[in-house]
C-alpha cells in the first residue's frame, strides 16, 4: 500500500489515539513497572529548577529517568531534557581515558602519566611565577564537593585567588543585586510563593524554555486560578508568552526606564506600604544615602511617556503594568539572564527590588523577587561555597581577615596562606591567560572555549597556556584546546549536593560505577593535592560525605547555615532550604522574618521584615540612572544581536547534543528576523545570512519568525559549529563583572 | 439532526474499527517505550518506520504544515503550552519510531498515577480516557462523563495532586 506524506502522517496522528483501545496495560509496562530497576534518587543536571529525578539502573547501566513525585520542586514532572538524562550517561561522545597532547594531538595517556605531567608543569610555574600565574575555573555544574575541595586546594594551599566559575558568567549581577538591596545574596522566599502569587512580571526570562518545570507550575496555577495575571518584560516573543497577558516588548537595554517608571506610578497612585517603608527601607543613590523624598524626586522623570519613549513601547502599557502590579494582593517577579547578563544587570537587579520594597511585597506568601539560576549547582556550589575569586566558603569574603581566619582554621593552614586580595574574575582571568601572565589553567565541568564572549579575543591564550580540562565529554571546544583532558566521572556516577535557585540543596546518589576509567573530581584534585605536596589535609576525606560534613561547619552560624542538613538527613529527604541551623529545623521559606531562624527579634522590635545583614536592618531602595547599552546601534551596524537558549538544548550541548530526540527538536542553528526586517532586508526563510558585529562574523540560516523586535535579532548560542560568542561583546558590568552577553551591535547581509 | 452530526455518527464507529484494526496489527509494537532504553530490545518494524523526510527540519516545523489540526491539538493542551514536544513520544524518527506509543514516556512525568491506577486494580491506561495530543478526557469530548469513572480520574485531579505548596522539604 502507498501512503502519500500527507496521508502518511495523517495515519501517525491517529495511532496515538490507536493505544486508547486500551489494548495495553499501565502498570507492567515495559520499563517503569519492571521490578528488575533499581531507582536512585537524584536532581537534574540541567537547569536551576533543580527537579527531583529517579534514576533508574539495571546491571550497571542507566536505563531510565523518572520525575521524584516525592520532590516538592517538580512533583515528578521533568523537562524534555532532564527526560533523556540516562542517555546521556552512555553517550557516545563521553570520555573514557586520560588524553595528553604529543606532538600536537591529544593521544591517550594512563592517569599517572596524565596527572604527573599536571603536578610537574604546576609546581614548575609556580615555582618560576609564583602563585597567581595558576588559575582555577570551575563551574556551577560541579558538585559543592568538588568546588569545596578545589577551593581549598588553590586558595588555602596554593594559595592563589586566582579561582573563578562560570557563575560570574550567568548569576553574578543577580548576587550584587541581592548584597546591595538586601544584604544577603539569594532570594527571600522560595518556589513556594508560586502557588499564592496573583500576579508574575517575568523580565528578561523565557522561563518556557530556560525553566520549563517552573513554567508548568505557572500554567498549572493560571490554570487553577484563572484570575491569575502575568507580564512580561521582554524584547522578544517567546513561548512564554503562550500564557502572558501583557507583553512590554522593549528595545534592549532600556527597560531600567521602564522599571522607574512603574515604582514613580506605584508611588503616585497610591500603592506603596508606608508603613513597611518607614519601618525596614532607606533610600541611596548608589554613593550616599538619600531620602524617601529625594528619591521621589529622582523618579519625576520617568514618565511613563519618557519611559516608553526610550524603551520604544507605548506608555499604557507602562502604566497597566504598574497598576497590574499595584493592585494585586501578591507578586511575584522573576527574571534571569535578560537582566543579569548586562553592563548594568547590578542595578536592574536593584529596580527589581525596588518594586517590591516599595510596596511591601516581600517576605509573605505569593511575594518576592526571584533570580531564577541557570546551572543545577551556580547557588550551591559557587555562590555558597565560595568559589568566585573573592569568596570564602559559607557566604565570606576573603578580604575579611575574619573570614580568613575563620577558613584557614577549619581548613589547618596558616591564615597567611589565603590572600586577602581577590583574584582575578573571569574576564580578567581569560584576559591574564591571552597575555600570557597566567601560565597554566584548571578548567574543571565547563566549557569556556565556547562559552566565552568575544571569543576571538581569547582562543589564542587558551591554545598557548598549559590547559587541564577535567570534562566528561570530549571533544568539546575547550577540550580541543587543551593540553592534558583528564575524564571524569558523570552524573549518576558519582554522590554529591547540588543547590538550586531555591536556596535548597539536593542530595544525588551514586548509582552506578563511573565508566571506563572516568574518576570523581574531587579524587582527581585530591590527587593533584598530593602530588604537589599538600596531600594531607585531604587525607580524611574519603567520600562526598566528609567532604560535605567539612563542609556544613563552614556555614555554622552564618546565614546559609547548612549545620541542620548533614548527609544522613539529606539522603532522606526531598533537599532543604537554608537556613536550616539543626536537625529538627524544617528549614526556611521566607528569610529576614519571624519564619527565618537567624530573625533577631529583640532588634527587629515588631517589624516584619528585618534585613540583619545590613547595619540598620533596612534595605535599600536604589536611585540607579538608566544608563542604556555598552554598544549602542548605529548606522554602521543597526540591528541588536542577542543570544538566548531554546528548550531542548543546554549551554554548549555537550549533552543535550548527543540525545537524537533533542538534536531533532531544533536540529540546526539559525538567525531570527522579524518579518518586517526581512522585507525590508530582502530575506526569505530558509536563506542564509552572514551575520557582523565588530568582532567577528557567522554564517547561519535564517528563520524569518514574529518573536524578535523589529531591529533586533536572535541567534541561540548552543552549536559549537556555529559559536554565536564569536559576536557578542565581553563589555562588562563594573559591578558584577559579567559580561553584556545580551546586547550588542550587529548588521546582516545575504551570504 | 444536521448533517454535520450525520457526519459524526458515521465517521465515528468507522474510524473506531479502523483503529481497532490498525491496534491489532501492531500488538507486537505497543510495549515500544520512547524515552527509555529498551529492556527488550525494540527494533523499528517495517510498518512503523517514519517516512524518509528531510531530516535537518524539526519534526514540528514539517507536522505544522502537514498535520496542522494534530499540530493544533496538541498546542492547545498542556503539553503544548509546556512543550513536551512529538519527540518525547514518538521517538525521533530515524533511529526511534513510535506510531502508537505506550506509557513508559507518560510514566517518565505522571508516576503518581500509575500509582493510583495501580491501587485502583484497573486494566486501564492513560489513552484509556486521555487522547493522546489533546490529552483532554474521550468522555469529555464526546459528550461528558459517565458514571462508570471513578473519582481519581477527574479531569483536574492531576493538577491539585501535582503542585500544592510544601516548604518542609520533604
Ligand atoms: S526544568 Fe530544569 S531541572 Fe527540571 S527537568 Fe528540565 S532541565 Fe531539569
Amino acid at each position: 500500500m502507498s501512503v502519500t506524506r500527507r496521508e502518511f502522517l495523517k495515519l501517525t496522528a491517529a495511532s496515538a489515539a490507536a493505544s486508547a483501545i486500551g489494548s495495553e496495560l499501565m502498570v507492567g509496562s515495559a520499563v517503569m513497572g519492571s521490578p528488575a530497576i533499581d531507582w536512585h534518587k537524584s536532581v537534574c543536571r540541567f537547569c536551576g529548577t533543580g527537579c527531583g529525578v529517579m534514576l533508574g539502573t539495571r546491571n550497571g547501566k542507566a536505563v531510565a529517568v523518572k520525575g521524584d513525585r516525592k520532590s516538592t520542586v517538580n512533583r515528578g514532572l521533568l523537562c524534555v531534557k532532564g527526560f533523556y538524562l540516562h542517555k546521556i550517561v552512555h553517550a557516545k561522545n563521553r570520555l573514557l581515558q586520560p588524553l595528553v597532547r604529543k606532538n600536537g594531538t591529544l593521544q591517550p595517556a594512563s592517569w599517572d602519566e596524565a596527572m604527573s605531567l599536571v603536578a610537574e608543569k604546576f609546581s614548575a610555574i609556580i615555582k618560576e611565577h609564583g602563585p597567581d600565574a595558576v588559575a582555577f575555573y570551575g563551574s556551577g555544574q560541579g558538585t559543592t564537593e568538588e568546588t569545596y575541595i578545589a577551593n581549598k586546594l588553590f586558595k588555602g594551599h596554593l594559595s592563589t585567588n586566582n579561582f573563578e566559575g562560570n557563575p560570574r558568567l550567568c548569576m553574578a549581577s543577580a548576587v550584587g543585586g541581592y548584597l546591595t538591596s538586601f544584604g544577603a545574596d539569594e532570594p527571600v522566599g522560595t518556589y513556594d510563593d508560586i502557588e499564592h502569587a496573583e500576579l508574575f512580571l517575568l523580565i528578561g526570562s523565557n522561563t518556557a524554555e530556560a525553566h520549563p518545570v517552573l513554567f508548568d507550575r505557572l500554567v498549572a496555577r493560571k490554570k487553577n486560578h484563572p484570575s491569575t495575571k502575568i507580564i512580561t518584560i521582554d524584547p522578544r516573543k517567546t513561548p512564554t508568552n503562550k500564557i502572558v497577558d501583557l507583553h512590554l516588548q522593549v528595545i534592549p537595554g532600556y527597560d531600567l526606564a521602564v522599571m522607574h517608571a512603574i515604582a514613580r506610578i506605584l508611588i503616585k497612585e497610591g500603592y506603596t506600604d508606608e508603613k513597611f517603608i518607614s519601618e525596614s527601607v532607606t533610600f541611596s543613590d548608589g554613593k550616599k544615602k538619600i531620602s524617601y523624598e529625594g528619591y521621589k524626586r529622582f523618579l519625576e522623570k520617568f514618565t511613563p511617556e519618557y519611559a516608553a519613549e526610550k524603551a520604544g513601547i507605548d506608555p499604557q502599557d507602562i502604566v497597566k503594568a504598574a497598576r497590574m502590579f499595584g493592585e494585586a494582593k501578591t507578586a511575584m517577579s522573576m527574571w534571569t539572564m535578560g537582566v543579569n547578563q548586562r553592563t548594568r544587570g547590578v542595578w536592574l537587579n536593584n529596580l527589581m527590588h525596588n518594586i517590591h520594597l516599595l510596596t511591601g511585597k516581600l517576605g509573605k506568601p505569593g511575594c518576592d523577587s526571584f533570580s531564577l539560576t541557570g546551572q543545577p549547582n551556580a547557588c550551591g556550589g559557587v555562590r555558597e561555597g565560595g568559589g568566585l575569586c573573592h569568596l570564602l566558603p559559607g557566604h565570606r569574603k576573603v578580604a575579611v581577615k575574619q573570614h580568613r581566619e575563620e577558613i584557614a582554621a577549619i581548613w589547618n593552614v596558616p591564615a597567611s596562606n589565603i590572600k586577602p586580595k581577590p583574584g582575578k574574575h573571569t574576564m580578567a582571568m581569560f584576559s591574564a591567560i591571552a597575555a600570557g601572565e597566567i601560565k597554566a589553567a584548571y578548567i574543571m565541568c565547563t566549557n569556556p572555549a565556547h562559552s566565552l564572549p568575544n571569543l576571538n579575543k581569547y582562543l589564542q591564550g587558551l591554545k598557548d597556556c598549559f590547559l587541564v580540562v577535567a570534562d566528561s565529554f570530549h571533544p568539546t571546544e575547550t577540550t580541543k584546546l587543551a593540553d592534558v583532558v583528564l575524564p571524569a566521572a558523570f552524573w549518576g556516577e558519582k554522590e554529591g549536593v547540588y543547590g538550586c535557585t531555591e536556596r535548597r540543596s539536593q542530595h544525588m546518589a551514586q548509582a552506578i560505577q563511573p565508566q571506563g576509567q572516568a574518576r570523581w573530581d574531587g579524587e582527581i584534585l585530591m590527587d593533584l593535592a598530593r602530588r604537589l605536596g599538600h596531600g594531607k589535609n585531604f587525607e580524611h576525606f574519603k567520600t562526598p560525605e566528609d567532604v560535605w560534613t567539612e563542609y556544613i561547619t563552614t556555614t555554622k552560624g552564618r546565614d546559609m547555615d547548612l549545620t541542620g542538613a548533614p548527609y544522613s538527613r539529606l539522603r532522606k529527604v526531598r533537599g532543604l532550604r537554608w537556613p536550616v541551623p539543626d536537625e529538627k529545623h524544617p528549614g526556611t521559606w521566607h528569610r529576614f522574618t519571624e519564619e527565618d531562624p537567624l530573625f533577631p527579634k529583640e532588634k527587629a522590635k515588631g517589624r516584619r521584615m528585618y534585613f540583619y545583614n545590613k547595619p540598620d536592618g533596612r534595605a535599600v531602595v536604589f536611585a540607579r540612572p538608566d544608563k542604556g547599552p555598552e554598544e549602542p546601534v548605529d548606522a554602521e551596524y543597526p540591528l541588536v544581536l542577542s543570544t538566548g537558549r531554546v528548550l531542548e538544548h543546554w549551554h554548549t550541548m555537550t549533552m543535550t547534543g548527543s540525545v537524537k530526540q533533542l538534536v531533532r527538536a531544533v536540529p540546526q542553528p539559525y538567525v531570527e528576523i522579524n518579518p518586517e526586517d526581512a522585507k525590508e532586508l530582502g530575506f526569505a526563510d530558509k536563506d542564509t545570512a552572514i551575520v557582523e558585529t565588530r568582532r567577528g562574523e557567522l554564517k547561519l540560516m535564517v528563520r524569518v519568525i514574529d518573536r524578535p523586535r523589529k531591529g533586533t535579532i536572535f541567534i541561540p548560542w548552543h552549536w559549537p559549529e556555529k559559536l554565536a560568542n564569536l559576536l557578542t561583546t565581553d563589555a562588562i558590568d563594573p559591578g558584577s563583572k559579567e559580561p553584556e552577553y545580551k546586547i550588542c551591535a550587529a548588521r546582516i547581509r545575504k551570504a | 439532526m444536521n448533517r454535520k452530526n450525520l457526519f459524526a455518527l458515521i465517521m465515528f464507529p468507522l474510524l473506531f474499527l479502523l483503529l481497532i484494526a490498525y491496534a491489532c496489527s501492531s500488538t507486537t509494537t505497543t510495549r515500544k517505550v520512547a524515552n527509555q532504553s529498551p529492556v527488550t530490545p525494540a527494533a523499528v518494524s517495517e510498518d512503523e518506520k517514519h517516512l524518509d523526510v528531510d531530516f535537518t527540519i524539526s519534526c514540528l516545523e514539517c507536522h505544522t504544515e502537514e498535520t496542522p489540526e494534530v499540530v493544533a491539538d496538541w498546542s492547545a493542551g498542556t503539553h503544548g503550552k509546556v512543550n513536551v514536544g512529538c519527540f518525547v513520544c514518538h521517538g525521533d524518527g530515524e533511529d526511534e519510531y513510535y506510531a502508537s506509543p505506550g506509557t513508559d514516556a507518560c510514566l517518565s512525568c505522571h508516576d503518581s498515577l500509575a500509582t493510583e491506577v495501580a491501587e485502583a486494580q484497573t486494566d486501564e491506561t492513560c489513552f484509556t480516557c486521555h487522547d493522546g495530543h489533546k490529552l483532554k478526557f474521550h468522555a469529555e469530548q464526546h459528550g461528558g462523563f459517565g458514571a462508570s469513572h471513578p473519582g481519581w480520574l477527574r479531569p483536574d485531579s492531576h493538577i491539585k495532586s501535582t503542585h500544592s505548596p510544601q516548604y518542609t522539604g520533604d
